[in-house]
């Protein structure tokens, strides 16, 4: 279980990044913490013939508020999001942190390289989903900037080009609470959803490791949602059960992680609300 | 835990392990820390189909790599390597082809067809990659009905059929009368429990996974082979006859072994085909299994299916027991061959009084790898299905499975007692240790838990299995009639250096069991010595006495124990002599105590080890006729098995929502008998406990309808982790062994074996009354589910 | 094109192979290793450091877990290249230099936290991290402390001793911070 080899870059600037990428005539991977590729190095399902490392390239650092918007650079850990005082303003997503992988892996992999992997169960493509963010594309010819919700096209698949680079996510600072809610048997089965309001108020709804992308669930968009919110999110669950995650049981699951995640957000007026004393 | 008192000696007290310093600093040395000079590194091409016919094998590309140094087929080898030796080799039993790479046809996914050896892991997989074979696929067997099917494809064309091999118990032994036939006690019966259960096919998953590091020496020539098993003896006599060297020219080392739980207990393919080319190519050679590669390449066991029957009389007391099983066996036999199955017919019986069996097992080949020995070896296996008929049949004949449990345990006073299926059980209280389990304080705790979880909303249930547990394999004069082909007995050779320290080197090989604490504390013991006078050495051919079988069948304690024993009182008796040579006394007036030798009732200082020793080696004012030197060697061979036993009771608690299960808590009564370090005896069984607790819930290698494996890494194969496990109550009675000369039982194996019953146990109780009998490990969420969703009884 | 790589200490030669420059364990090592070596291969056959083990080349497992600049990483998951001009503490690396063993070390070895021995190194590393969280101000319940732990496999023990010396070291921690 070692990669097959491949040329190594490792530039220095965005530009020469870019630039390298229109060059390149073959395979190329992207490098970021490696979390997600280098798996796939080692078992030689992946064998690029060119490894672009943009670990140290500097404009893909930081991590900004500009208005209501928190700007990750794509080589930016996720444990360095997680950890991180203005990206705390987006509770959900350090909240759905903390179920990508485990420290050690945090502290490598990129919140960028996730998202860019695509992978279908995975929480972060989820979050930018929900909340509408905003991949910032990079290429040769410049910028372009990529709603969530034309981003994802297929398991392990985006709109990506080629010869671009993802260079920064963009979320929305919400101003109203959003939750999180996971429910997986181990690996498997493993279904997020995501809840909350967007800044018109609107009910939103996404759940992903339901088919090939995380989906928005039809809500109406209205701010009371549709009448079973839970079951129109299983209704998304596609035919591709696994040993341990079966269409049915992932439905389930499903409906469980809604449940869970709406429970936090919209209040339940028939539930005795805590009290001050209560809460202490 | 029970605290008992504190004994004299060390024998019987928690030392803290030896092993412990180097464990923590990263200076365990395992094979994959083994490096040579000019070393090459093979790697194996598998098949990536579950049967096929091999058309061609192309290697050229692959040998035009830079760095490559030798590609071969398994058609370039049939006349190089011979064929392997099988360790269990039962009565009637067939085999495949046994040589490390197949020739003309693959079995399955993971079956060795070329090797690579080249510069390095990198290097060699990047040639592996370049070799193409052409494979005609075929038909693959992938279940045990469809291998007997009258139709079905054949993997060994000149069987005749998929039948590798069947037993059957009783067996008739002539002289003594006919067994009782069971057939009639099941139809006088007044209650007749049966139920189909499945034991899926799992893996060890040692976190090292295996490896082979072989040194190559001109002269003779000589190998030195680094391995990473239980059993480096076997491993050397495998070698030896496989390669037609010598076992004098090779010396096989097991240093620390990263993890085997019987996985490693006997020969593999790349064992032999690392020194074979270590000799070809004139230099080192390594080999590193994979973690992929280990799912098909290392052996899986269990992977049984057993329709069981058990009769009653109107007082619930067992009256006849009736199996019929199928042992899934993979592609051919290991070298443990049909073992696990054949134990598991062997050892049904379990702890309770039978008196009538009728069980006949059959093993069958499919297009998997082939099966072999895990932590438990076939009684996981037998238990699991007693147990849960036992709980079946409670509820069918209105009693507690506690009572019901009680009333046909065999009682202490039948012991010694022989088994239907003629196993004799040495020593034990059984009735007594079910009772102590239940007065524990957290049984208490597990009912009150219970009863929270269920105010709670959550399904929650308690369950119970029994079990007892084969140990100090075995009695060399039993091993031909069971289709053993080798010896059970051990050996240890002790030294008292000149210096007067002592040196023992036991052939047994530690991998976590912490042998090297154990034994020195037994032979500081019997020495009279601190306990830092003692080294333990392992694991080396060319230091250790032969032994057959090596780590394996939790003999180490009793066995290798009781080796030890013969070999220190060989030595003290020597010094004895020579201290009354030194004192001008008779040996039959000096005394041994504290480390020193004195005439008795002298009041003279005595003689030291060193003073004893300095003469034994100086050799020239010793006893008339002695020889020089202070080496003896102890070996011992147990007259009969020893049975250690014992109780789990486990707490479920459901989520209602996922149907996900959690144990939260879980009592473990055990005896082994004495305890050479309680501290080993418990992690061994907390340890046990949690790999029994993934057979049961989490753990399988499930094989598509194209013989394809589920699993080849751990995203796959759900080993438990740290949150998953329960809070652990552990408590222990003693009943030694008359058969070991430390009264030691074993206690590998115990953990894995009624763990898994008492889970399951405990999930029935917490379904719904007139849910459908959980019969197949593991229990996953999805049937749980289906198992809630029963409308309850009224 | 204007692009460059990154600047090798040494040529980069047609293999590939360049010369990668670490400290590991406060001694520098400078070795030849190809862009696909790992690192875990680097520290075990370039700088001899043979106590970092590998088990699945996935993350799954944790064995071959080091310390990156002061943060756990898998080496199995970092190639070595990524890792040049880096801090590298490695399970060799945790003890004091005159020997001496850390805390989380010695509780091991109390708690029986180790069996086979082999997925040690990569629990001694995730625990180290661990407490050096703790020292600077982080508290963990046994449920934060469980779902740390579960980054790594061990198939040995139940967890149970590796769960109760890493309590008993985080204990020592929170016991200092108060006195």
């Amino acid at each position: 279980m070692r990669p097959a080899p491949f040329r190594y870059r490792e530039p220095r600037s965005l530009d020469e990044a870019c630039a390298v990428l229109a060059a390149e005539p073959g395979e190329v991977a992207v490098l970021a913490g490696g979390q997600s590729l280098v798996p796939q190095l080692n078992a030689r399902t992946r064998t690029p013939e060119l490894v672009l490392a943009i670990g140290r390239v500097p404009e893909l650092g930081g991590i900004t508020v500009d208005g209501d918007r928190l700007r990750i650079g794509a080589a930016v850990t996720q444990r360095t999001v997680q950890r991180d005082r203005l990206a705390a303003r987006v509770p959900v997503l350090t909240e759905a942190l903390g179920h990508v992988g485990h420290v050690p892996t945090r502290n490598r992999g990129t919140v960028g390289g996730s998202i860019a992997f695509a992978d279908p169960t995975a929480e972060l493509p989820l979050v930018l989903l929900a909340l509408g963010g905003v991949a910032v594309a990079h290429s040769a010819s410049g910028e372009r900037r990529i709603p969530a919700a034309e981003l994802f096209t297929g398991p392990f698949r985006t709109t990506l080009r080629p010869d671009e680079l993802l260079a920064a996510v963009e979320l929305p600072v919400p101003d109203r609470p959003w939750a999180f809610e996971q429910r997986h048997f181990r690996r498997h089965a493993k279904v997020s959803a995501v809840a909350g309001h967007d800044a018109g108020g609107a009910l939103v709804i996404a759940v992903t490791g339901v088919g090939p992308t995380p989906v928005v669930v039809p809500t109406g968009r209205a701010a009371a949602g549709p009448e079973d919110p839970a079951g129109a999110a299983a209704d998304l669950v596609v035919p591709n059960g696994d040993r341990y995650g079966s269409v049915p049981y992932r439905r389930r699951l499903v409906t469980v992680a809604v449940t869970g995640a709406l429970s936090r957000i919209v209040p339940d007026p028939t539930r005795h609300t805590p009290s001050r004393e209560d809460a202490a | 835990m029970t605290v008992t008192e504190q004994p004299a000696g060390y024998v019987g007290r928690s030392i803290p392990s030896r092993t412990g310093d180097r464990f923590v600093r990263g200076a365990g040395r395992y094979v994959d820390d083994v490096h040579h000079n000019r070393e090459a590194t093979l790697v194996v091409l598998r098949s990536p189909h579950a049967h096929a016919r091999i058309v061609s094998i192309d290697t050229t590309a692959a040998r035009a790599i830079d760095g490559v140094y030798a590609v071969a087929t398994g058609a370039e080898l049939f006349d190089e390597i011979g064929p392997q030796q099988y360790l269990w080799d039962l009565p009637g039993q067939k085999t495949g082809h046994g040589r490390p790479l197949t020739v003309d046809k693959v079995r399955h996914v993971g079956e060795p067809v070329a090797v690579v050896v080249a510069r390095d892991q990198y290097v060699a997989e990047d040639a592996r990659d370049a070799i193409e074979v052409v494979y005609q696929p075929l038909p693959a067997v992938t279940t045990v009905d469809q291998a007997l099917d009258p139709g079905a494809p054949l993997l060994h064309e000149e069987w005749g059929d998929n039948v590798q091999v069947r037993a059957a118990w009783p067996v008739a032994v002539p002289g003594l009368p006919e067994p009782p036939d069971a057939g009639a006690a099941l139809a006088g019966a007044h209650t007749v429990v049966r139920e189909t259960f499945t034991t899926s096919r799992i893996l060890a998953t040692s976190m090292e996974t295996r490896g082979v590091v072989c040194d190559y020496d001109p002269t003779g020539p000589r190998l030195t082979i680094h391995t990473s098993t239980q059993s480096p003896h076997q491993i050397r006599e495998g070698v030896a006859a496989m390669l037609g060297v010598p076992e004098n020219r090779i010396r096989v080392i097991a240093p620390d072994v990263g993890g085997a739980f019987g996985m490693k207990a006997v020969l593999y393919p790349e064992e032999a085909l690392v020194p074979y080319f270590a000799l070809r190519l004139r230099r080192p050679v390594r080999f590193t299994e994979q973690r992929d590669e280990s799912f098909v390449a290392s052996t899986p066991s269990r992977d049984q299916r057993m329709e069981l029957e058990i009769g009653f009389d109107a007082d619930a007391r067992i009256v006849g027991l009736r199996a019929r099983y199928l042992i899934d066996l993979g592609s051919a036999p290991s070298t443990c061959g049909a073992g696990t199955g054949w134990a598991t017919g062997a050892l049904l019986c379990g702890p309770y009084t039978v008196p009538a069996v009728d069980i006949s097992a059959t093993a069958v080949v499919t297009n998997k790898t082939p099966l072999g020995a895990y932590r438990g070896f076939g009684q996981p296996e037998a238990n699991f299905p007693l147990e849960r008929l036992l709980d079946i049949a409670a509820s069918q004949l209105g009693l507690d499975p506690v009572e019901l449990r009680r009333r046909n345990l065999i009682p202490p006073e039948a012991f010694p007692f022989t088994t239907a299926t003629g196993q004799l059980l040495d020593s034990g209280d059984y009735p007594q240790m079910l009772d102590l389990a239940l007065d524990r304080p957290a049984y208490a705790d597990m009912l009150r838990e219970r009863d929270e979880i269920r105010a709670a909303g959550r399904p929650a249930g308690i369950g119970i299995a029994f079990f007892n547990e084969c140990t100090n394999f075995g009695p060399s004069g039993v091993f031909p009639l069971i289709g053993i082909t080798t010896g059970g007995w051990d050996a240890t050779s002790a030294t008292v250096e000149p210096d007067g320290r002592v040196r023992l080197v036991s052939s047994q090989t530690p991998m976590g069991q912490d042998l090297e604490t154990a034994f020195a504390q037994l032979a500081a013991d019997r020495f009279g010595v601190p306990l830092d006078h003692v080294t333990v050495r392992f694991g080396d051919t060319d230091s250790s006495h032969y032994t057959a079988y090596a780590s394996g069948a939790s003999r180490a304690a009793g066995i290798a124990g009781s080796s030890l024993i013969l070999a220190a009182d060989k030595a003290v008796d020597k010094m004895r002599r020579i201290a009354a040579h030194l004192l001008e006394a008779d040996p039959g007036d000096v005394e041994h105590s504290d480390g020193e030798f004195r005439v008795r009732g002298a009041g003279a200082a005595g003689l030291s080890y060193a003073t004893v020793a300095a003469a034994a080696y100086q050799g020239g004012n010793l006893p008339a006729g002695m020889e020089p030197g202070l080496e003896t060697l102890g070996a011992f061979d147990p007259q009969a098995l020893a049975f250690s036993y014992g109780v789990v009771v486990a707490l479920v608690d459901v989520d209602p929502h996922t149907g996900q299960v959690r144990v939260p808590r879980m009592i473990f009564g055990h005896d082994c008998g004495n305890q050479l370090n309680p501290r080993i005896v418990d992690a061994q069984i907390v340890g046990g406990a949690l790999q029994g607790q993934g057979a049961a819930l989490t753990e399988e290698i499930v094989y598509d309808e194209s013989g394809q494996p589920g699993a080849t890494g751990f995203a796959d194969y759900l080993v438990p982790i740290a949150p998953e496990i329960p809070e652990l109550d552990v408590f222990h009675t003693v009943t030694p062994t008359p058969f070991a000369l430390n009264g030691a039982k074993g206690v590998g194996e115990s953990g894995v074996i009624a763990a898994p019953s008492a889970i399951v146990n405990a999930l029935q109780d917490a379904l719904p009354a007139g849910a459908a009998p959980l019969t197949s490990i593991p229990v996953l969420p999805e049937r749980v589910l289906d198992g809630l969703a029963t409308e309850p009884a009224r | 094109m204007t692009t460059t790589d990154l600047p090798p200490t040494a040529p980069a030669r047609p293999t590939g192979e360049r010369v990668l420059t670490m400290q590991v364990n406060g001694e520098p090592v400078a070795a030849l290793a190809e862009p696909r070596t790992n690192l875990a291969d680097f520290l075990r056959e370039r700088a001899g450091r043979t106590g970092t083990h590998t088990s699945c080349h996935q993350g799954w497992c944790g064995a071959c877990t080091v310390l990156v600049d002061g943060e756990s990483a898998r080496s199995c998951l970092t190639l070595a290249v990524q890792a040049d001009r880096a801090e590298i503490t490695t399970v060799e690396g945790v003890e004091d230099p005159d020997g001496t063993l850390s805390r989380f070390q010695q509780a091991l070895i109390e708690h029986t936290g180790f069996q086979c021995g082999f997925c040690t190194p990569g629990f001694v590393v995730l625990g180290t991290e661990i407490i050096a969280e703790a020292r600077a101000g982080a508290r963990f319940d046994r449920a934060e402390l469980l779902r740390r732990l579960s980054a790594n496999i061990c198939r040995c023990t139940g967890y149970a001793g590796i769960v109760d010396a890493l309590g008993s070291a985080l204990d020592h921690v929170t016991g200092e911070a108060g006195a």
